[in-house]
């Protein structure tokens, strides 16, 4: 089994038990890795109806063939589980080094059930595994918990953190490594806090065995020159993901209090380049990257000062433009904020914007909150996103997150709070942007950005033409009204790529970002596991996978369907009022029909649920059989 | 003026049939957006526009020689 470590490490807290088995090989032969992984593990041996706070969750955390080899960012890491936030699949993805240190300890695979007794660390060391109290430890935060425990156990080890809000099950907290990288989205944070473990260290100093080391490291040197000698190296890294906002504002899908609008006029105090030149001390790359995307830095405001990592592009929409922060420093202490309560940035932004407008529409007041919150403060941010974290007062309603928060708020606040499966979104407002927003709803995690992308060819869509913008002298910054359908194929196609370099274990990036030809990838999978696979085979598990997700939430979510796939009546009832795209939205039956050709594109009937034929033409005979008998 | 530009993979999906590399034969001094125009490309579909390494504003003026990495649409992280 080249290229991956072959052992699974399995460990009941609630017995403080380890096991360690052979990884199995029709789990590597069919699922590959990563995401792979988690989607098979979750449905083989997740008791169907668990609570996903409950002991019985599984927390997965798996790593895919790719990680750890010294080929370009191959340090990421996959986490799964029974989503916290809707009761369906959800994973989440991290860069930095904690899975390269898991597969050089020995592991591919960690898959955690129960509970512990206490608040407790579990330590890797290689082969060896403990688990320590860490009670000293519990109510720290995440930044600081990692470095405190590394002061205890060696700087060479690799942590895995939560905040304060991991530990008090906040339904967005995310799991903290490296001091600034997260693995934030669907609460998994909340998972392992509800497990009584505040940490996770390994250390790592084994090897791995590769099919062909000699080829191996041939092709990498040449992957790197190859990424390096591409248009956008130069261009892109200095900024990294922040380096965007500008051009999501141009082309009018920048989220904007609360969703209200996708316009910030105050966007190029928050973009790429006041990152660089008002925060950054330097830039910060994950495992093996050529194209560093990470920028360390200091920010002081006038609630403090403090070093952080980034903010990158989704910080900077949910936590600028979304709550109306005026300055990269405002952002960038926010971001710090969430960073060392353990909340997910997007989903923390998202609340509180949601709680800002609840506010402006006197549906909670300052009697609940115990003093004025408004958009465009740092200080309203920065207490909200405490009182949530701590569970205090109304913050045990917005630890909840948006969807629940508006079902109990009621009076019409469902309407705004933005959301899909009950994960809020992230950073692409989609009122005139048909593809983006169909990959919005079709995400199988809820509103996540990350599985399709195709704000690109919207704007393709929607931008003026050439001509027009020749004869009208250049002018043509108004997007026109997108025409809905045909979407849905490109959004598909979308599904079964980005979520492949997930179950591959390596970062994605270099192909999105800078255009790193995929064959290459297709390469280097032969050379580190000896398996001869073309792209599209590859692809054609990573569609098994995505049937698969959706299989595990049509039986673990009751009613699951059509409705869990709906956005929030703002997008469907309110013009966008200003910017670029002023005066667009999508109509509800546009969106009605987007999703019907969707599902039949995919395959699944009207209610979006897969038919038995399409699970069992991608090899997925048991999971039909389950279903049809449930 | 020659100017060669170099349109990344994001900017050919977003574009099909735009070609890796144009050439183009301009008569005088051109902007950056002037050029995109003449290429066919509209300036609203690139993200950022690179010459020898940096990142250049779209208003830029050009002179002959001019060599320019252009970045289709990419998303955040």
């Amino acid at each position: 089994m080249k290229g991956y470590a072959g052992k699974l490490l399995r460990f009941d807290l609630s017995k403080g038990r380890a096991q360690v088995q052979p990884l199995p090989e029709e789990l590597v032969r069919d699922y590959i890795g990563g995401r792979g992984f988690v989607a098979k593990l979750l449905w083989d041996e997740l008791p169907s109806g668990a609570d996903p706070l409950g002991p019985e969750n599984l927390l997965i955390i798996a790593t895919g063939p790719l990680s750890g080899h010294l080929l370009p960012a191959s340090g990421k890491t996959h986490f799964g589980a029974k989503s916290p936030v809707n009761g369906g699949y959800a994973d989440a993805n991290m860069g930095g080094h904690f899975g390269p240190a898991l597969k050089y300890a020995g592991f591919d695979l960690v898959i955690l059930t129960g509970r512990a007794a206490e608040p407790s660390l579990l330590v890797i060391d290689d082969g060896k595994v403990e688990l320590r109290p860490a009670g000293d430890r519990w109510g720290m935060g995440a930044l600081e918990a990692e470095e405190r425990l590394k002061d205890d156990l060696g700087r060479e080890f690799e942590l895995l953190t939560i905040g304060p809000a991991g530990e008090r099950k906040v339904r967005f907290a995310c799991l903290s490594h490296d001091f600034g990288r997260q693995a934030g989205r669907c609460g998994l944070g909340a998972v392992l806090g509800s497990k009584n473990l505040k940490a996770l260290a390994v250390r790592g100093t084994g090897s791995l065995q590769v099919h062909d080391l000699k080829g191996l490291y041939a092709k990498a040197k040449v992957a790197y020159a190859k990424i390096k000698a591409k248009p956008g190296f130069k261009g892109w890294t200095p900024e990294g993901t922040a380096g965007i906002t500008d051009w999501v504002n141009q082309v009018g899908a920048f989220p904007t209090r609360n969703f209200q609008t996708s316009f910030f006029p105050g966007h190029r105090a928050i973009n790429g380049r006041a990152v660089v030149e008002r925060l950054k001390l330097t830039d910060k790359g994950c495992f093996c990257c050529p194209t560093p995307c990470g920028k360390y830095g200091h920010t002081r405001t006038s609630l403090g000062e403090a070093f952080v990592e980034g903010p990158e592009y989704e910080s900077i929409a949910l936590l600028g433009g979304n709550l109306e922060l005026k300055t990269i420093e405002e952002v960038g202490y926010a971001n710090f904020l969430c960073d060392q309560l353990g909340l997910d940035t997007i989903s923390a932004g998202a609340v509180a914007s949601f709680a800002m407008e609840c506010f402006e529409k006197g549906l909670i007041t300052e009697k609940d909150l115990g003093r004025k919150i408004a958009f465009g403060s740092l200080s309203s941010a920065a207490f909200l996103f405490d009182l949530m974290a701590r569970r205090e007062g109304l913050g045990d309603l917005l630890a909840e997150g948006v969807k629940i928060a508006a079902e109990r708020i009621g009076r019409g606040s469902a309407g705004f709070a933005i959301q899909v499966k009950g994960l809020e979104w992230s950073g692409y407002e989609c009122r005139n942007a048909p593809g983006m927003m169909l990959s919005y709803l079709t995400a199988d995690v809820g509103a996540h950005h990350n599985r399709s992308w195709a704000l690109g060819q919207d704007v393709a869509g929607s931008a003026a033409s050439v001509h027009d913008l020749i004869t009208a002298g250049g002018k043509g910054e108004r997007m026109a009204k997108a025409k809905v359908g045909g979407q849905a194929a490109k959004v598909i196609e979308l599904q079964h790529l980005r979520p492949l370099f997930d179950i591959l274990g390596i970062c994605r990036l270099q192909y999105m970002e800078l255009g790193f030809e995929v064959v290459h990838y297709e390469d280097l999978f032969g050379l580190v596991t000896g398996r001869k696979m073309s792209w599209e085979e590859l692809l054609k598990v990573s569609e098994k996978v995505w049937h698969l997700t959706r299989a595990f939430s049509v039986r673990e979510v009751p009613g699951f369907g059509r409705a869990h796939d709906l956005p929030p009546a703002r997008f469907f009832t309110e013009p966008v009022p200003t910017g670029p795209n002023q005066g667009h939205l999508l109509k509800r039956a546009e969106l009605e029909r987007l999703l019907d050709e969707y599902y039949a594109a995919r395959g699944w009937d009207e209610n979006g649920l897969p038919e038995p034929k399409t699970l069992e033409k991608v090899g997925l005979e048991d999971v039909a059989a389950a279903l049809e008998s449930a | 003026m020659r100017i060669t530009l170099h349109p990344d993979g994001n900017l050919r999906a977003v574009l099909t049939g735009l070609p890796p590399l144009i050439k183009l034969d301009l008569p005088g001094p051109a902007s950056v957006r002037e050029v995109l125009l003449r290429a066919g490309i509209n300036p609203l579909l690139v993200v950022a526009v690179i010459r020898d390494g940096r990142t250049i504003d779209k208003d830029s003026l050009l002179s002959d020689g001019a060599d320019l990495g252009l970045v289709g649409p990419l998303s955040g992280g």
